[in-house]
C-alpha cells in the first residue's frame, strides 16, 4: 500500500510516494535535490536543518516525513527568490559572518523568521532566537552583528 | 516499514487502538527521532501513529478554578500562556532551543519521564493531574503516581495521555531555577521548582520539586511541613537547617553531566536562594 504525502514546497503543492519514516531532511536533500538544508548533529543540536514549517524555525533532522502533511515547508532555496534573501545574504558577507559557510542557511532562515516577527530586536533578543544555531568557524559576534546589519538595512523588505 | 493502520488515526478512540497493537504515538518528534534514531536508519522503526490531527489533544481551556492543558500544546506555546501558571511557563521556556520547543509538547515531556524533563518539577510543584483516555473511557491521576520510574510511566497499552490539569489560584509566589552547562540547548544537571501561597509574610502553603537529582522527580513533603506556617524571617534565619535537609531528601548520582556532589550542593544553594528571593522581594 502506497501512501502519498502531500505538502506545500517554498510555495508549490508537492506529493511523494516516500515512506512516512523517512526524516525530512533526506526527502528535501536526496528527493527535491535541495541541498541547502544541511544536516549537521542529526540530533537538532546544531540549527544547520533548519527550515521554516508554517513560518516557524523547524528541525528538519527531528521531523518524520509523515509529520510533514498538508504543512507549508519553506527552504533557503524557496527563500532565495525573495528580496528579503538579498538583503540577508549581503549583510551576512559584509559582516565576515560566513567562513566555511555550512550553518549559514539555517542562519538565514532563523534570521528571516526573527525580523519578521520582532523588527527590531536588541543583542539579547537575537541570541535567545538563535540560540539554536551553532556555528564552529566564526564565533557569534560576527553573526549577531550580521542580523543587526540585516535590521538596519531590511525596511520594508518583509 | 509499512504501517498496517492508518498512521493518521482520526479519533482518540481509534488511535488508542492503534497503540494497543503495538503502534508508537509520534507528537512532537523530539524524543521520538531520538529514541528511534537507530531504528529509523535500518528501516526497523516500529509502526506509528501521528497526533497532531487530534483535535481532543489540543487547546487550553478553563473549567472550574482550573486549567486544562491539551496534552499536544507545544513548550513554545506554553512559555508565552497568560491563563496557565507562571512556573510552568518559565520551565517550559528553558526547554532546548527555540526551533525544538515549537515542536516538543507538554504531553511528550511527561510521558518521555525524564528524570531531566524540564516541564515536571513545576507540574509536581503545582499538583498536577493528568488525563489519561482509553477506549473504555478517561480517568484521572496524579502526576507523581503517573511516572513510575526514570523513563517509565503507568500508561497502559491502549491509554494515550490527552491532557493536563492544574489548579489556579492556589499559589501566589514561584520560584524556577534550571542548572545547566549553558543556556540553550542543554539538559538540566538540577532544578527546583516552588509553588506557595504567602500571606502577611507567613508561608500558608508550599511545595517544592527537584529534577534530575534521582530516579524521577524528587518531592519534599517533610521540607515542605517545616517551612508551612513559619514566617518568610524564620525562613531566612532557618536556611542552613534547610539546606541540610535538601542534602538528606534528593538522591543524586554521578552521571556523564555531573556529580552526586555538585548536585547535593546546588540543590542546597538553589532551596537557599528561593527563600532569599521570596524574603527580599
Amino acid at each position: 500500500m502506497t501512501k502519498l504525502t502531500s505538502f506545500t514546497l517554498n510555495g508549490e503543492f508537492v506529493s511523494t510516494k516516500s515512506a512516512l519514516d523517512l526524516r525530512l531532511v533526506d526527502v528535501l536533500r536526496c528527493e527535491f535535490n535541495l541541498t541547502g538544508t544541511k544536516e549537521g548533529c542529526g540530533e537538532g543540536e546544531c540549527g544547520a536543518c533548519m527550515i521554516l514549517l508554517d513560518g516557524h524555525p523547524a528541525l528538519s533532522c527531528l521531523m518524520l516525513l509523515g509529520a510533514a502533511k498538508d504543512r507549508d515547508i519553506l527552504t533557503i532555496e524557496g527563500l532565495r527568490a525573495t528580496q528579503g534573501f538579498a538583503v540577508l545574504s549581503q549583510a551576512f558577507n559584509d559582516a565576515g559572518a560566513v567562513q566555511c559557510g555550512f550553518c549559514t542557511p539555517g542562519m538565514i532562515m532563523t534570521t528571516y523568521a526573527l525580523l519578521r516577527d520582532n523588527p527590531n530586536p536588541d543583542d539579547g533578543a537575537i541570541r535567545a532566537a538563535m540560540a539554536g544555531n551553532l556555528c564552529r568557524c566564526t564565533g557569534y559576534s560576527m553573526i549577531v552583528e550580521a542580523v543587526s546589519l540585516a535590521v538596519q538595512r531590511r525596511g520594508e523588505t518583509w | 516499514m509499512v504501517n498496517s493502520h492508518n498512521p493518521y488515526p482520526a479519533t482518540l478512540r481509534e488511535a488508542c487502538m492503534a497503540k494497543q497493537k503495538g503502534a508508537v504515538p509520534y507528537a512532537g518528534g523530539t524524543d521520538f527521532m531520538i529514541r528511534h534514531a537507530k531504528a529509523l536508519q535500518t528501516g526497523q522503526c516500529p509502526p506509528f501513529i501521528f497526533l497532531n490531527d487530534l483535535n481532543e489533544l489540543q487547546g487550553i481551556s478553563n473549567p472550574d478554578n482550573t486549567v486544562r492543558i491539551g496534552a499536544l500544546a507545544t513548550m513554545a506555546a506554553l512559555s508565552v500562556n497568560k491563563e496557565i501558571p507562571g512556573l510552568l511557563s518559565q520551565a517550559c521556556n528553558c526547554v532546548g532551543s527555540p526551533a525544538l520547543r515549537s515542536a516538543a509538547t507538554l504531553g511528550g515531556n511527561i510521558c518521555t519521564a525524564s528524570p531531566a524533563g524540564d516541564s515536571l518539577p513545576p507540574l509536581y510543584a503545582l499538583g498536577a493531574q493528568v488525563e489519561i483516555c482509553s477506549p473504555a473511557g478517561r480517568r484521572l491521576m496524579p502526576i507523581r503516581d503517573f511516572i513510575s520510574g526514570p523513563g517509565t510511566t503507568t500508561l497502559q497499552s491502549d491509554e494515550l495521555l490527552s491532557a493536563v490539569i492544574l489548579p489556579v489560584n492556589e499559589f501566589n509566589e514561584f520560584y524556577h531555577h534550571k542548572v545547566s552547562p549553558r543556556v540553550a540547548n542543554a539538559i538540566t544537571k538540577v532544578s527546583l521548582a516552588v509553588a506557595a501561597r504567602i500571606e502577611n509574610k507567613r508561608i500558608k502553603k508550599i511545595r517544592m520539586a527537584f529534577g534530575s537529582v534521582g530516579p524521577t522527580i524528587i518531592c519534599c513533603p517533610q521540607i515542605e511541613a517545616a517551612c508551612t506556617g513559619s514566617s518568610l524571617s524564620e525562613l531566612l534565619s532557618a536556611v542552613p537547617e534547610l539546606k541540610i535537609m535538601v542534602e538528606k531528601t534528593i538522591k543524586p548520582i554521578d552521571d556523564h553531566r555531573s556529580t552526586a556532589q555538585y548536585r547535593r550542593s546546588i540543590a542546597a544553594n538553589l532551596l537557599a536562594d528561593c527563600i532569599e528571593t521570596f524574603g527580599n522581594p
